[in-house]
């Protein structure tokens, strides 16, 4: 069908025919049979599609002043960087190997759901040997496979990641931004001369990127990361550790670690037993633990344990797969 | 979209960064429910669509001052939400799509629906049947059932009627490339829907 038919077939089903037109549409349509029944289908399909209202929810106009309200706290919109620019075909390559490695690293042991000790970082050799830290990655979980994780809606999900070396989280962080973005949009931001960034991208893509994110920096000594899910933090999750564990947690911590161990874990597991001034500074205090809540959406089990050392905690999930 | 409300678009938000959060709520509801519509339209889940319509607001709020001005408030708002609704698209691929072939009661309901609409000898009044929610249902299920770039084109010109040159300007497409792409998209939709209608009527 050339392009002058083609047109005035479009014209004429949404209306827009000039009178001069319909009379050479008219001649065409008189001449085959079967172009008449096509523009006849094609103008009621278009009349059943004009139908097709939806109503808006009320309270959009009240959500996205929320969420407007939560970003601006935390500079997300500071600075953005577009990594996907700076990056070709050789580049792209070399990320999906190292990638490729990283989720082998991430999948091996939870597909063994031994309760060991696991050293998860050790295991990414697929990147380049100065991208990694010493590690004393002390993942000690129980992980059974989590096959798929249920969408329960675009949400935003927000990632703190503190670093002193900035020039290699940049460059690290920014190949899975780009390996990612190649499927999503994900948005990094951060604030000119600081060392932490923001991570804002739907629940899905979190998911995959902090399982990557914390395999590469799970317990580098120059890396904290946190989690946080606006949406829900405000409320009560029962999933995560008690208020009696945290207690617990805290009477022993450390005078100095007693506020920030606190916070940290009354965030992670947007527990209400810290007052909301603590809670808010808590978020901004890059505290040594990293957590992989949003990732586990079913977790049942939590616990934070205090290290041996006394100078930090690290995280204990038990995960049971709710699907 | 008047120049006066693109004028009017843009002092809202600075109203809004100035505190005025009654400023923000009109902006929003200037254009909500369109917004909400074809995004719900692209990607069929209410929730999906409700988070991708606050998104949408959210990084044009924020991404404003970036904005050169090469076109209106509307069209930038309306790139940001369509390309976020085909991002998701793109990256679920798993969306709930019902086909038309599913067989079970809701699809002989729907296609006994569409068969009424389709098959009346005379020009119904189709208020009755186009009303109807398995009517609706039925066309979007073949609308899911599209390739996301003809899906896209149907929901911007024949479900929310926007001009040729609003949908260039949103999908970044020559105007005739918008006009090949919306027959070709309407043909396959037809492909989609045909099995509901009676060639001998």
């Amino acid at each position: 069908m050339d392009d002058e038919i083609l047109e005035l077939i479009n014209s004429y089903v949404d209306g827009s025919i000039k009178n001069a037109d319909k009379l050479r549409l008219k001649e065409l349509l008189d001449s085959d049979e079967q172009l008449m029944r096509d523009v006849k289908f094609l103008l009621r399909q278009r009349k059943l599609c004009l139908k097709d209202k939806s109503a808006v929810p009320h309270d959009l106009s009240q959500a996205v002043i929320r969420k407007l309200a939560g970003r601006g706290r935390h500079n997300i919109h500071s600075h953005k960087f577009g990594v996907r620019k700076h990056f070709n075909v050789a580049a792209i390559v070399l990320m999906l190997l190292v990638l490729g490695g990283v989720l082998l690293v991430i999948v091996g042991p939870f597909a063994t759901g031994s309760g060991e000790m696991r050293n998860v970082a050790m295991r990414t050799k697929a990147l380049p040997e100065s991208d990694l830290h010493p590690i004393h990655a002390t993942l000690n979980a129980s992980i059974p496979i989590i096959e798929e994780i249920p969408q329960v809606g675009l949400c935003n999900y927000y990632l703190t990641l503190s670093t002193k070396d900035i020039a290699r989280t940049e460059r690290v962080l920014g190949q899975l931004i780009y390996e990612y973005n190649l499927l999503a949009g994900v948005n990094v931001s951060r604030q000119p001369g600081k060392t932490s960034y923001n991570i804002e991208c739907s629940k899905s893509d979190f998911e995959n990127l902090a399982r990557n994110m914390a395999a590469l920096w799970a317990n580098a000594d120059d890396v904290s990361l946190e989690f946080a899910d606006y949406a829900t933090r405000s409320k009560v999750n029962v999933a995560g550790i008690t208020q009696h564990q945290l207690e617990k947690i805290v009477t022993a911590s450390a005078t100095s670690d007693k506020i920030k161990t606190a916070a940290a874990a009354s965030v992670m597991n947007s527990l209400p037993s810290v007052p909301v001034t603590s809670f808010e500074k808590g978020y901004d205090v890059p505290a040594n633990l990293f957590t992989l809540r949003p990732v586990l959406a079913g977790a049942r089990n939590t616990g934070v344990n205090k290290n041996s050392d006394g100078n930090y905690v690290t995280v204990s999930i038990k995960i049971q797969n709710t699907n | 979209m008047s120049s006066q409300h693109q004028h009017d678009d843009f002092f809202l938000i600075k109203r809004y960064r100035n505190g005025d959060k009654n400023a923000l709520n009109t902006l929003i509801n200037r254009y909500q429910d369109r917004l909400y519509n074809i995004i719900l339209k692209m990607c069929s889940n209410p929730d999906d669509a409700m988070e991708l319509t606050q998104d949408s607001f959210v990084k044009v709020i924020e991404s404003v001052d970036s904005f050169e001005g090469k076109s209106s408030f509307y069209t930038y708002l309306f790139r940001v939400g369509v390309n976020l609704a085909i991002n998701f698209c793109n990256r679920r691929k798993k969306i709930r799509f019902t086909t038309l072939d599913d067989g079970g009661n809701e699809g002989e309901e729907g296609r006994s629906v569409l068969m009424d609409y389709f098959q009346s000898e005379s020009e119904p009044d189709p208020a009755d049947v186009l009303m109807s929610k398995e009517a609706i249902g039925v066309l979007r299920s073949a609308l899911n059932d599209l390739d996301e770039k003809y899906r896209t084109i149907i929901v911007l010109r024949d479900i929310e009627d926007m001009s040729y040159e609003q949908i260039s300007d949103i999908l970044e497409l020559e105007a005739g490339t918008v006009k090949s792409r919306l027959f070709r998209a309407r043909m396959l939709l037809k492909e989609k829907l045909t099995p509901f209608w009676n060639d001998e009527n």
